[in-house]
C-alpha cells in the first residue's frame, strides 16, 4: 500500500509541476482578461470572450447607469450603435449593448430572464436574430469563445473558469500567444487566437468600435476591398434555407422572450441580419417568428439593397454601422 | 455522479482511503463503508428513488431465505414467483408502463375503439435494469440449489449495490461476487495499478472517443433528413463507436475501481468489433447480460438441447427479450429482432460455437478470411445500430433509404465536419490499440507494463493529455437510461 500511494504522488507531482509553472503564467497574464477586474476591456490582443465582458461590464456598470434599453445578439450587433439607437429612444432613456459572440437564442434568452429576474428595467430591446447563428444551439457553449458568464447561465464559476485556462493550455494556444509576446506584433499565423483589429468598447454603453478597419473603408474604399477581394466570394442571387432551424427548444425560449418582454411592457423590435449571403430565411422558421414577435419582426434577409452592396461589409459575416443606422431608421419611421 | 465527474474524482479517492485505512483491514467494517459508499453514490443521482433500491434489495434477501428454508417445491416456487413477480412488476411499472399504454392504446385505435390508458410522469430510476437482475439472479440460483443464502443482510446489500456497479452493470452473479464480499480483501499493489490502469484508459474511451462520436452522431441523425447517405453512413459509424466507448469505457472505469477495493468484477466486453460473425460478437458483446439471458432464460426454456424449432424459438425469445430489456420502444425490438435473424444461419447450420478464441490469435494481421468475416459482422453490426439510435422505426427506416441512394456516393458533408477530422484519427489510432491488446483483459492491459518506467509513465500522461484536450463534452453514459 504504501508503495502504491508513494509512487501516486510521485506520478501526480511529475504530472503537476509543469502544470503548476502554466497556471502561474496563466495568472500573471490573464490573456482572456477573465481573472481580475477591468474597467475597460478595449484593445484586446487575445480574441475575448464578448459574452463575458458584456455581462461583467453590465454587472459593474448597472447601479451606476441605470440600464434599461438593451441591444442582445450576435457580434453582428457591432453595427447597432447604443449611440445611434438612442435618437429613436426617451432622453431618459439608457442603451446598452448587451451583446455575445455567435449569440444564440439560447444566451438571449437567458440575458433577458436574468434582467427580469433582477428586476431590471427592459423598456425598449432590440434584438438582432441571424439566420446562420441564433438557432444553432439550444444550451451553453463549450468553447472558451462563446461560454456564457455564469451569472446569466447559471453554471458554476470554477467549470467557467476551467474552460478558459483549459483553452489557455492547448499547444496552439500557448505557441502564437507566446510568439505574440516575444514577437510584440501580428503575424498572420496567429488567426484566430490573436485579435489583429484595434477594437475599443465604450466603457458607458459597450459599444464596439473596429476603428482601423472602419477608418481604412472611409480612407480608401477601393483598396479596402481589392486586398479582400477573395474574402468576398461570387454570389449566385437571392435563396431560401431549407433546413428548417427552430425546434421546440428554441420555441420555447421564443416564447419565454416574448413573455418576458410583454411582462415589462418592453418595446421591443427584431431584426433578421441582413447576411451576405443572401440565403432567405427558411419559410416555416420565418411564420414562426413572425407567429411569436408579429409586427416587430423585420426581416433584412435574402437578395435586398443592404445585402447587395458588397461596401456594407467588413467582412462576409459582418456588417457595418452604417447598415445599423439605416435599418434603425427604417424600423422607428 | 458520473464516473468522469469532479463529485466522483473526490469521492472516490475519499472512500478508498477511508476503506484502506480507516476500517484496518476489518471486513466488517469495510462491507459498511462499501455500503454506506454505495448508497450515497445512488442517492447522489435521485435520493427519492433509494426506497426502491432498498426495498428490491430486502425482498431478494428475505425471499432468498425462504426459497432456501421451504419445506417442499411448491412453497419454493411461490416465494420464487413472489419475488420475479414484485421485482418485474417494479420494472414493469417504471420502465415499460407508458410504452404498453400507448402501444395497446395504439392497437385498439387500429380496429376501431378509441382508448386513453394516460402515461406516467415519473423518470426511470437509475440502475433499475440493473439492480433487478442481480436480485434476480440470487434468487433463481438459490432455488436451483446453486447457492446457499447470505444471511447478513449488509454483505448481501454490498453484492446487490456495490458502486461500481450500481448503475450500469456488469450484472454481476452470487456466485461470483457474494464470494468475494465475505472473503477478508488484502490491498494487492499489481492489482491496484491494474486498476488504475483500466480506468484510465475507460476515462479515454469514455471522454474522448465516446463523447466526441456522440456530438457528430446526434447531429446527423437528429437531422437526417437533410444529409447524404454517404453521411449518414458515418453518423452510423459514429454511433457504433460512441456506444462502445460509452459502454465498454463505462465497464472498464467499474471494474478499475472494484479492483481497487480488491474486488474483481466479471468482464462485460472483449472487444466485439473484432468478430468474426454474429455469434461471437454476443459473446463479446454486454458479456454478463447475454450470459444471465443465456443461464436464466435460455437455457430454461430448453436452450440448444431440443429440436431446431425449438432452438429457434429460444434464439428469437432471448434477442426480442434482450431489445425490449434496453428500453420501452420499438426500436430496440427491433433491433434485438435483426440480431435474432443475423444469427440465425450460424443456429440452423450449427457454426455459432465456431469462433471461440480471438482473431488471429498469436499473429499481428488477420488472414484475409478472418478480415472479411470481421468486416461482414462489423457492417451488420453498424446497420442494426441503426435502429438502437433512431428516434423510432419510422425513423431508422427513412434513415436506411436515404443511404441506399444515390447521395451514397458523395462526399460525406455535415456542419462540423471539421473538427471531426481529428477524433476520426484518434478513433483511427484507438482501433489500433484495441487489435494491439485484443488478447488481454482490455486494450492496455499489457502495453508499456515491461518499458523503462519513465517510458511507462510518458504514455500515461499522453493519455491524460489527450482526455483533458480531446475531451468531448459531457454526455450522460448512454446505459444508465436502461
Amino acid at each position: 500500500m504504501k508503495q502504491f500511494i508513494t509512487r501516486l504522488i510521485n506520478f501526480s507531482l511529475i504530472g503537476i509541476i509543469p502544470l503548476l509553472a502554466v497556471f502561474s503564467t496563466y495568472l500573471y497574464f490573464d490573456p482572456f482578461k477573465v481573472l481580475r477586474h477591468y474597467n475597460d476591456y478595449s484593445y484586446p490582443y487575445v480574441i475575448p470572450n464578448r459574452d463575458y465582458i458584456s455581462t461583467t461590464m453590465f454587472i459593474n456598470n448597472y447601479k451606476k447607469n441605470n440600464y434599461n434599453s438593451f441591444i442582445l445578439g450576435s457580434s453582428r450587433t457591432l453595427a447597432f450603435r447604443p449611440n445611434s439607437w438612442r435618437v429613436y429612444l426617451s432622453p431618459k432613456d439608457t442603451p446598452f449593448l448587451f451583446d455575445a459572440s455567435n449569440e444564440s437564442i439560447y444566451g438571449i434568452y437567458t440575458k433577458l430572464k436574468y434582467l427580469d429576474l433582477h428586476k431590471v428595467e427592459i423598456k425598449n430591446a432590440l434584438l438582432l436574430l441571424c439566420r446562420d447563428a441564433s438557432f444553432s444551439n439550444t444550451k451553453n457553449h463549450k468553447g472558451h469563445l462563446f461560454i456564457k458568464h455564469p451569472a446569466t447561465s447559471g453554471e458554476g464559476n470554477i467549470a467557467f473558469q476551467f474552460v478558459f485556462f483549459k483553452a489557455y493550455l492547448s499547444p496552439k494556444f500557448l505557441f502564437n500567444f507566446y510568439c505574440y509576446k516575444i514577437l510584440g506584433t501580428y503575424k498572420p499565423f496567429m488567426v484566430g487566437y490573436i485579435e489583429n483589429r484595434k477594437i475599443t468598447y465604450d466603457t458607458l454603453t459597450n459599444e464596439i468600435n473596429v476603428i482601423d478597419q472602419e477608418t481604412e473603408i472611409i480612407q480608401n474604399p477601393a483598396e479596402y476591398y481589392a486586398k479582400r477581394k477573395n474574402l468576398f466570394y461570387e454570389r449566385t442571387g437571392e435563396k431560401t434555407d431549407s433546413l428548417q432551424r427552430i425546434t421546440k427548444k428554441h420555441i420555447f425560449m421564443l416564447q419565454e422572450i416574448k413573455r418576458i418582454l410583454n411582462k415589462n411592457n418592453t418595446k421591443y423590435k427584431v431584426v433578421l441580419s441582413p447576411l451576405y449571403d443572401q440565403v432567405k430565411f427558411n419559410p416555416s422558421d420565418l411564420s414562426l417568428l413572425k407567429k411569436e414577435f408579429g409586427n416587430n419582426l423585420y426581416d433584412f434577409t435574402g437578395k435586398n439593397s443592404f445585402t447587395d452592396n458588397i461596401t456594407n461589409y467588413y467582412e462576409t459575416n459582418h456588417f457595418r454601422p452604417r447598415v445599423g443606422d439605416r435599418i434603425l431608421k427604417l424600423i422607428y419611421k | 455522479m458520473l464516473f468522469n465527474s469532479l463529485n466522483f474524482a473526490i469521492f472516490f479517492p475519499i472512500v478508498f482511503i477511508l476503506y484502506w485505512f480507516a476500517t484496518k483491514k476489518n471486513l466488517r467494517l469495510q462491507n459498511i463503508l462499501l455500503l454506506v459508499s454505495s448508497y450515497v453514490f445512488y442517492a447522489s443521482w435521485d435520493w427519492r428513488f433509494m426506497f426502491l433500491l432498498v426495498f428490491s434489495t430486502f425482498l431478494d434477501y428475505f425471499t432468498g431465505i425462504k426459497i432456501f428454508e421451504a419445506t417442499n417445491n411448491k412453497k419454493k416456487l411461490f416465494w420464487l414467483w413472489l419475488s420475479i413477480g414484485i421485482n418485474l412488476g417494479f420494472l414493469g411499472v417504471f420502465k415499460y408502463y407508458n410504452f404498453f399504454a400507448a402501444s395497446f392504446a395504439e392497437g385498439l385505435t387500429q380496429i376501431g375503439f378509441k382508448a386513453n390508458f394516460g402515461s406516467l410522469q415519473v423518470i426511470l430510476p437509475v440502475g433499475i435494469s440493473f439492480y433487478t437482475f442481480h436480485g434476480l439472479s440470487y434468487v433463481l440460483d438459490l432455488y436451483k440449489k446453486r447457492i446457499t443464502p447470505e444471511r447478513n443482510f449488509i454483505n448481501y446489500s454490498v453484492f446487490v449495490s456495490f458502486f461500481p456497479l450500481l448503475v450500469a452493470g456488469p450484472i454481476e452473479r452470487a456466485t461470483h461476487l457474494l464470494p468475494q464480499v465475505l472473503k477478508k480483501r488484502e490491498f494487492n499493489y499489481s492489482k491496484a495499478v491494474d486498476g488504475l490502469r483500466q480506468i484510465l484508459w475507460g476515462l479515454f474511451k469514455k471522454i474522448v472517443i465516446a463523447d466526441n462520436c456522440a456530438e457528430y452522431a446526434n447531429t446527423i441523425f437528429n437531422n437526417s433528413a437533410d444529409y447524404s447517405g454517404s453521411t449518414l453512413v458515418l453518423g452510423a459509424l459514429f454511433f457504433t463507436f460512441q456506444i462502445y466507448c460509452d459502454f465498454s469505457g463505462y465497464s472498464d472505469i467499474a471494474l478499475g475501481t472494484a479492483r481497487l477495493f480488491g474486488i474483481d468484477l466479471l468482464r462485460n466486453f472483449a472487444f466485439p468489433y473484432f468478430s468474426r460473425d454474429i455469434a461471437e460478437f454476443w459473446r463479446r458483446w454486454h458479456i454478463s447480460l447475454s450470459s444471465w439471458f443465456k443461464d436464466y432464460l435460455y437455457i430454461p426454456l430448453g436452450g440448444s438441447k431440443c429440436g431446431i424449432w425449438m432452438k429457434i424459438r429460444n434464439t428469437f425469445i432471448i434477442f426480442l427479450v434482450s431489445g425490449f430489456w434496453h428500453g420501452a420502444n420499438w426500436t430496440f425490438i427491433v433491433w434485438g429482432f435483426l440480431n435474432a435473424l443475423y444469427i440465425m444461419p450460424s443456429i440452423v447450420l450449427n457454426t455459432h460455437r465456431k469462433n471461440l478464441d480471438i482473431v488471429a490469435k498469436g499473429r499481428c494481421l488477420p488472414t484475409i478470411k478472418e478480415f472479411l468475416a470481421v468486416g461482414w459482422t462489423f457492417c451488420l453490426t453498424v446497420f442494426a445500430w441503426i435502429f438502437f439510435r433512431a428516434a423510432d422505426v419510422p425513423h431508422a427506416f427513412r434513415y436506411i433509404s436515404k443511404i441506399f441512394s444515390g447521395s451514397l456516393f458523395t462526399f460525406p458533408h455535415f456542419s462540423g465536419i471539421g473538427s471531426a477530422i481529428p477524433i476520426v484519427f484518434i478513433t483511427g489510432i484507438f482501433i489500433v490499440i484495441e487489435w494491439l491488446g485484443r488478447e488481454h483483459q482490455y486494450a492496455i492491459a499489457q502495453i508499456g507494463t515491461k518499458w523503462y518506467k519513465p517510458v511507462r509513465w510518458a504514455m500515461y500522461y499522453s493519455i491524460i493529455l489527450a482526455i483533458f484536450f480531446f475531451a468531448g463534452s459531457k454526455q450522460q453514459f448512454i446505459y444508465f437510461q436502461f
